[in-house]
């Protein structure tokens, strides 16, 4: 008897709906993909679509990541949310993975600036909208489908598969840029091999789509179709009706704003930090962070499931209070893991060296002077420091004197490392209580006619705008703290931030507290709107 | 319960209010006051995005809770 013959009802419709949720997380995964290739590649398309030096296209390098980032993504979410409510959930999260994947590849055939002028920095940039665009459509579909698929008790382990597809995303766009590089020379790869991971997406896609294409539309709207209950105008009942417009702002204040602010902390600005303040080498900081992620992914689905068990508001509201508390204590430790003041120099060791060489100005030698003063340090418990302090000597002397550049490396022992994969891990495990139930959560707040409008347009304002303006904050408010010290140093006066580098976590604290109270006080386990 | 739901909502108005002003007069103005372009987009983000996004959405929940439109039925 064949295998297919002995399943019972049950395993048919299991192994279905296991289906079900491959099929809508890869194509996820995908869009994320194709969204953070582009973030992971932004040196080098600075090179390529940007030329330094010039201020209109210095202006015009910014636009992509705030543009694509925080003001498209709700757009998309309201264009794609309607759509959704009105054709249906299959259909429009197909459009969403084209079009996604067609500007990812056309961001890989548009030749550089030197070759086409100003048009290459402008495609770039309508091509990054467009995948704004996309991504704001996509994720509301893609849970929107999966728990319309799920039986109302396991709805959050189910959804939580989405939730993954986000980490997933970046891994992937890692590993495939990884192995580009692997591949060729470093000249080849800053020459034309970063563009394969944006033509490889195509393929991606088409398979994606090849799956998707075979797939039901959602039951619970193809119910609502046939008995004519779908919504005319998605946008009017979700925003302009009071009685759901007020769910559609609890979920904002009282989830997405608090979850948002936790995710980009734990995922983002914790790689920011090793990075810029702590100074930490560039392939270490990315090898602990995705130690800390791949130990960290497996909860999306452990806390989306014990979310059916005992409820999502608790989990969520309990991962942004333990971060709230907590964040100000696991940045200090990390700072201080790796703070070479706390660590015993062997002196011996320690080499000075000074390199002079006219400066070059694209390419070509000029008057001015560079002074290169590097200062390698090894401590230890195997610490190295490598510090390059780099002056220019204006071959004009009556020209303002420029501030000297400091680069400075920390090359972390294997002990280090790990206290900082489990720093990193913890933020993580903060990220996967806030993260993994919100789909199910989102979903049930809304009813079917309307889910997709209303519970793509809260997400991506909480993830897109609060939680993606969190590094550009966050930085802003430690540089403003590190002004106020030198300052007062200056002035002779009392430092007013004893730790500047913690300042920027004020951010999500804030955020984070703020949508902590709400969720606390207004957000109501029986305010349910499901119809299913 | 119900009271403290709509007492909170005088906090969200004033809490509207307050992220208006800092994000207004003390991040976006002195950047608008720089005229770098890198200062330009935080700025123009602070002032066209963020602040209506905020003291609009704190300002009407404000309202809603005052109203008591998140009161629990008992």
């Amino acid at each position: 008897m064949s295998d297919l013959a002995t399943m019972t009802p049950k395993t048919q419709k299991k192994q279905s709906l296991a289906a079900i949720i491959a099929a809508s997380s890869v194509g996820t995964m995908i869009e994320w993909y194709d969204f953070y290739i582009f973030g992971s590649l932004a040196t080098i398309i600075a090179t390529k679509f940007f030329p330094a030096g010039n201020p209109t296209a210095a202006f015009l390098s910014t636009l992509p990541t705030f543009a694509a980032g925080f003001v498209v993504r709700p757009f998309g979410a309201i264009f794609f949310g309607r759509l959704g409510d009105l054709i249906g959930r299959k259909y429009t999260f197909m459009v969403t993975l084209l079009l996604m994947g067609g500007a990812t590849f056309l961001i890989g055939l548009i030749p550089s600036y030197e070759t086409i002028g100003f048009l290459a920095p402008t495609l770039v940039l309508l091509l990054r909208l467009l995948q704004g665009l996309a991504l704001g459509g996509e994720y509301g579909g893609a849970a929107t489908y999966v728990a319309e698929h799920s039986p109302a008790d396991k709805r959050g382990f189910w959804t939580s598969w989405i939730q993954i597809t986000a980490t997933a995303g970046l891994f992937v766009s890692l590993i495939v840029i990884q192995l580009t590089q692997n591949s060729m020379s470093k000249e080849s790869f800053a020459e034309w091999g970063w563009r394969v991971p944006f033509l490889v997406s195509i393929l991606m896609v088409y398979v994606s789509v090849l799956i998707r294409k075979n797939m039901h539309e959602s039951p619970l709207f193809a119910k609502a179709k046939a008995e004519g209950k779908t919504s005319t105008n998605p946008l009017k009942e979700s925003f302009g009706n009071r009685y759901n417009f007020k769910f559609v702002l609890l979920a904002l204040l009282g989830a997405t704003m608090g979850q948002g602010v936790v995710w980009y902390t734990g995922q983002f600005y914790a790689l920011s930090f090793l990075q810029k303040v702590m100074a930490i080498d560039l392939q270490q900081s990315n090898e602990l962070m995705t130690y800390a992620l791949m130990l960290g992914t497996p909860f999306f689905v452990l806390f989306g499931w014990l979310s059916d068990k005992i409820g999502r508001k608790g989990i969520m509201l309990a991962g942004m209070l333990i971060a709230i508390v907590s964040y100000r204590i696991i940045y200090e430790k990390m700072y201080q893991t790796t703070n070479v003041i706390n660590k015993t120099e062997i002196v011996e060791k320690t080499t000075v060296d000074i390199t002079r060489a006219l400066d070059k100005k694209e390419g070509i030698e000029t008057k001015d002077s560079l002074i290169t003063i590097t200062t390698k340090k090894e401590f230890t418990d195997g610490t190295k420091y490598e510090e390059k302090n780099i002056s220019k000597v204006l071959a004009d002397a009556s020209a303002e004197p420029v501030k000297p550049e400091i680069k400075k490396t920390v090359i972390i022992n294997d002990s280090d490392k790990w206290t900082l994969i489990w720093l990193v891990f913890i933020q993580v495990i903060f990220v996967t209580m806030v993260y993994g139930p919100i789909a199910a959560f989102l979903v049930e707040m809304f009813p079917t006619r309307i889910r997709y409008t209303s519970m793509s347009l809260p997400y991506h304002i909480g993830n897109g705008v609060f939680g993606g303006l969190l590094p550009t904050i966050a930085t802003a408010l430690v540089a403003s703290a590190g002004k106020a010290n030198d300052a007062a140093k200056e002035a002779g006066t009392a430092l007013p931030n004893a730790a500047p580098y913690l300042e920027g976590l004020w951010y999500p604290i804030v955020i984070a507290s703020i949508c902590f109270v709400i969720g606390l006080l207004y957000i109501n386990v029986k305010d349910r709107n499901t119809d299913d | 319960m119900n009271a403290i739901k709509r007492f909170a909502g005088i906090l969200w108005l004033l809490a509207g209010a307050v992220a208006g002003y800092y994000l207004l007069v003390e991040q976006a103005l002195p950047k608008f006051g720089t005229g770098k372009p890198e200062d330009l987009i935080p700025a123009g983000i602070y002032t066209f995005i963020l602040c209506p996004l905020i003291v609009g959405s704190l300002a009407t929940f404000g309202i809603y809770a005052l109203k008591g439109e998140y009161d629990s039925e008992s």
